[in-house]
């Protein structure tokens, strides 16, 4: 058995799964090709009426994907198309082969804020009683269990904004206990009414671009998406003559206990979950971090103060970029979708740059990867995230052996 | 190393608290009234006093599914002999089972900007309908500041829930882990599921809905210790699974949990079933453990409170293996499922099994024995 620096079993990422607005339904090459060249998708809405308020902009899945989607696919119905291309991609790049008898050890732990509600909205508004296919969230991970063949742990997470990060985490938890030999785990969120005239209600919403970091920040911009990463002991990975991207090093979550909607301002609860995860891995820094980085004021200074609390020798010099100013807020699926973004960023050695980040500010004065793409060794990257109700996520890959 | 139940509270419509939820309990006594205008049969909390029940003010806009879940967990922790305020934080975890959360918050929410628009969204429904308002809100009253987690499902996730706090507890990230889960009623919810066809089955046709809410603590044995506290009952193993077929996730869970507990099904002196309409559970109960005595479900007395009425039933089950015989004398003969005759038998080997099925063919087994 493959054991880590904690005598546990070591975790591994063997396949990749992504529909994003980059490029979406093409693949996680093209989205990462896309993420490289800083493509911003964020533009105004087509799905959802926005014309009674007052911000416009989201990042939508929009061309072929969409289009095949749209066919068969009801407005309510998105999140599930989403996840379920996801999915497929991810386990058909793994290889592994669930319905042939692999399901048996395997998996799912599936992270989402608000997939359903696109369908409550359509019983709302009928007043009817008939209750959509997919109101319930846990629905979507139950029935990719029967479609694979999946016979182990199946769970739905709702962890706000951390969601992604969270259903990686607890599922490479449930390998080191054994529960599991492989599981597939991400997150998958689609754009409704209902999120998008919550979150304007909140006045987290930019009229403006998306500009993580900057000094003139002013607020997020929503997307949707899903992203799965099939995760798997090495034992197993290196049996099946996997491929394997990288470790699944560390991982924690850690609650702010301050505020229901707002961060703790100081960035506490998330330090402490930066400080649990490198533990776990065994690591005093890292390569790369992609932050959570909404564009909120309140939000960005936070994520900056944790990740010097966490790296106070080494906060200045780690390169720190957030994809959300491309791709908007996915929430459920962000943690997921910023996870990819890690695996690739070690593999191509090159990060992503936080586009529209023009304007330094001195409350945000860390090493952020601005205009364009860097080159960069990356053995060891952070993938933050943090939500709703306090809830913060960090979880550390490194390369594998 | 043992994990252990060290406290245990309640919200039902068969009483607030444990000691009046648990009387009702063994006495049988159904809350379900007769028939309404929808077609269903329906049990609700009574006599719910938030403001007197739980004082902190920071919570008093909050959705009922959270005060229920809130006024619970405070219970769990007073049972455990715990205040967590005195208590690092960051030591202790909590893990939520949600099945609808704070349904009426997302419908008049979603009533306010579709009527109203965007003057009509209320930020304070939106944030408390998000579905982890219960665990931010326990970790606000509580400054719990460890890992918090909120697990969707139906019935099956609150064993999801007890399964993964064990395992916070049990790898060490934790000293305790807060597992609640909380439903409330809600008439959209009735009207679907009542569509649907997913109700209860006390033989009645009509359906039957609760709410409410179940909480308990864990920990580990030499943690309770510690603290001079003894376990209400000892957490031998759980096992959750979904297959095609809803038997097949039964017997699967079973054949597990056993395995995990080193157990086999003569070692189970009795059995609570969660309660499914179509009665998988008494069969493959029936099949794999014809001896055990089978107690009453919560749910044939307060109607399908979801994930929120699996916790119920722990918190029977761990009253059942704490109590023992004491707690078997005194079930009334309407409280056994009919025609599997009550024993004493659970004092005897002090387990229990705690079998459940989810909607979706989902299942979920936990084993309690004497801490």
């Amino acid at each position: 058995m493959d054991l880590d620096k904690n005598n546990q079993r070591q975790v591994v990422v063997t396949g990749l799964g992504i529909v994003s607005p980059l490029e979406s339904g093409h693949g996680v090459d093209a989205f990462w090709k896309a993420a490289l060249a800083g493509r911003n998708t964020v533009a105004p809405a087509g799905i959802i009426d926005t014309e009674p308020y007052v911000t416009h902009a989201v990042a939508e899945i929009k061309g072929s994907f969409a289009s095949e989607a749209g066919k068969d696919r009801l407005y309510e119905r998105r999140w599930q198309a989403f996840i379920e291309h996801a999915f497929a991609e991810a386990v058909a790049d793994s290889g592994v082969a669930l319905k042939a008898g692999d399901g048996q050890r395997a998996g799912i732990v599936l992270g989402t804020v608000l997939a359903g509600v696109a369908a409550g909205e359509k019983l709302w508004r009928s007043g009817g009683t008939e209750l959509p296919v997919g109101y319930r969230l846990s629905s979507g991970a139950t029935q990719l269990a029967k479609d694979y063949g999946i016979k182990g742990p199946v769970l739905t997470i709702s962890n706000a904004c951390a969601s992604g990060t969270d259903a990686i985490g607890m599922a490479a938890r449930y390998i080191v206990a054994g529960r599991a030999d492989l599981m597939i785990a991400g997150g998958g969120d689609a754009l409704s009414e209902f999120a998008f005239s919550g979150f304007s209600s909140l006045g987290a919403l930019t009229k403006d671009l998306v500009r993580p970091f900057d000094k003139d920040r002013s607020g997020l911009a929503l997307g949707e998406g899903a992203a799965f990463l099939v995760i798997e002991s090495k034992t197993s990975a290196k049996a099946r003559g996997a491929c394997i991207y990288a470790e699944v090093a560390g991982y924690s979550s850690a609650a702010d206990a301050n505020h229901m909607t707002g961060p703790d301002r100081d960035g506490r609860g998330l330090a402490s979950a930066i400080g649990k995860a490198l533990k776990e891995a065994g690591l005093a820094r890292v390569d790369y971090i992609s932050a959570h980085g909404t564009g909120t004021p309140f939000n960005d200074q936070m994520e900056t103060l944790a990740i010097k609390t966490a790296f106070p020798d080494s906060a200045f010099d780690i390169p720190v970029s957030s994809i959300k100013s491309m791709i908007g807020h996915s929430f459920g699926a962000a943690g997921a979708i910023e996870a990819v973004t890690c695996i690739k960023a070690m593999e191509t050695s090159s990060v992503p740059p936080t586009v529209n980040l023009e304007t330094d500010d001195p409350a945000c004065d860390l090493d952020y990867v601005k205009g364009q793409a860097r080159e960069v060794s990356v053995d060891s990257v952070l993938s933050l995230s943090a939500g709703f109700g306090g809830q913060n996520a960090a979880l550390v890959f490194t390369r594998a052996d | 190393m043992s994990i252990v139940i060290t406290g245990t509270g309640v919200v039902s419509p068969l009483g607030i608290g444990k000691d009046a939820f648990i009387r009702a309990f063994t006495r049988g006594e159904s809350r379900l009234t007769g028939a309404v205008d929808i077609g269903a049969r329906l049990a609700r909390v009574a006599g719910f006093d938030f403001g007197t029940l739980f004082p902190d003010r920071r919570f008093r806009r909050a959705a009922v599914v959270t005060q229920y879940a809130l006024v619970a967990a405070a219970e769990a922790l007073k049972d455990a002999g715990l205040d967590l305020s005195t208590y690092d934080g960051k030591r202790v975890g909590v893990v939520c089972g949600v099945t609808h959360g704070a349904l009426g918050y997302s419908c008049d929410f979603h009533k306010g900007f579709s009527t109203e628009g965007p003057l009509g969204a209320s930020p304070v429904l939106f944030s408390d309908s998000v579905l982890n308002a219960l665990a931010g809100a326990l970790s606000l009253a509580y400054g719990i500041k460890g890992p918090s987690h909120t697990l969707i499902g139906g019935p099956d996730v609150g064993v999801q829930a007890v399964e993964y706090g064990a395992e916070l507890v049990r790898d060490g990230r934790v000293d305790l882990c807060l597992v609640v889960a909380g439903e409330a009623l809600h008439e959209r919810t009735v009207e679907a599921y009542i569509k649907l066809g997913i109700a209860t089955g006390d033989g009645e046709a009509m359906p039957a809905y609760g709410e409410g809410a179940g909480a308990v603590v864990i920990e580990r044995d030499v943690g309770a210790k510690e603290r001079g506290i003894t376990g209400l009952a000892e957490l031998a193993s759980v096992a959750t699974m979904v297959t095609p077929a809803l038997e097949d996730s039964l017997r699967g869970v079973v054949e597990q949990a056993l395995s995990g507990a080193d157990l086999s099904s003569a070692d189970i002196a009795g059995v609570m079933l969660g309660g499914g309409s179509d009665d998988f559970e008494g069969c493959v109960v029936g099949d794999l453990l014809p001896d055990a005595t089978r107690f009453l479900p919560v749910k044939e007395l307060v109607g399908e409170a979801f994930c929120a009425g699996t916790l119920m039933n722990l918190v029977v089950a761990t009253h059942l293996v704490y109590e023992g015989a004491r707690a078997v004398e005194g079930i009334g003969a309407g409280a056994a499922i009919e025609g599997v005759p009550i024993s004493t038998g659970v004092d005897q080997e002090q387990r229990i099994l705690f079998l459940v099925a989810g909607h979706r063919k989902e299942a979920g087994c936990l084993i309690l024995k004497r801490a």
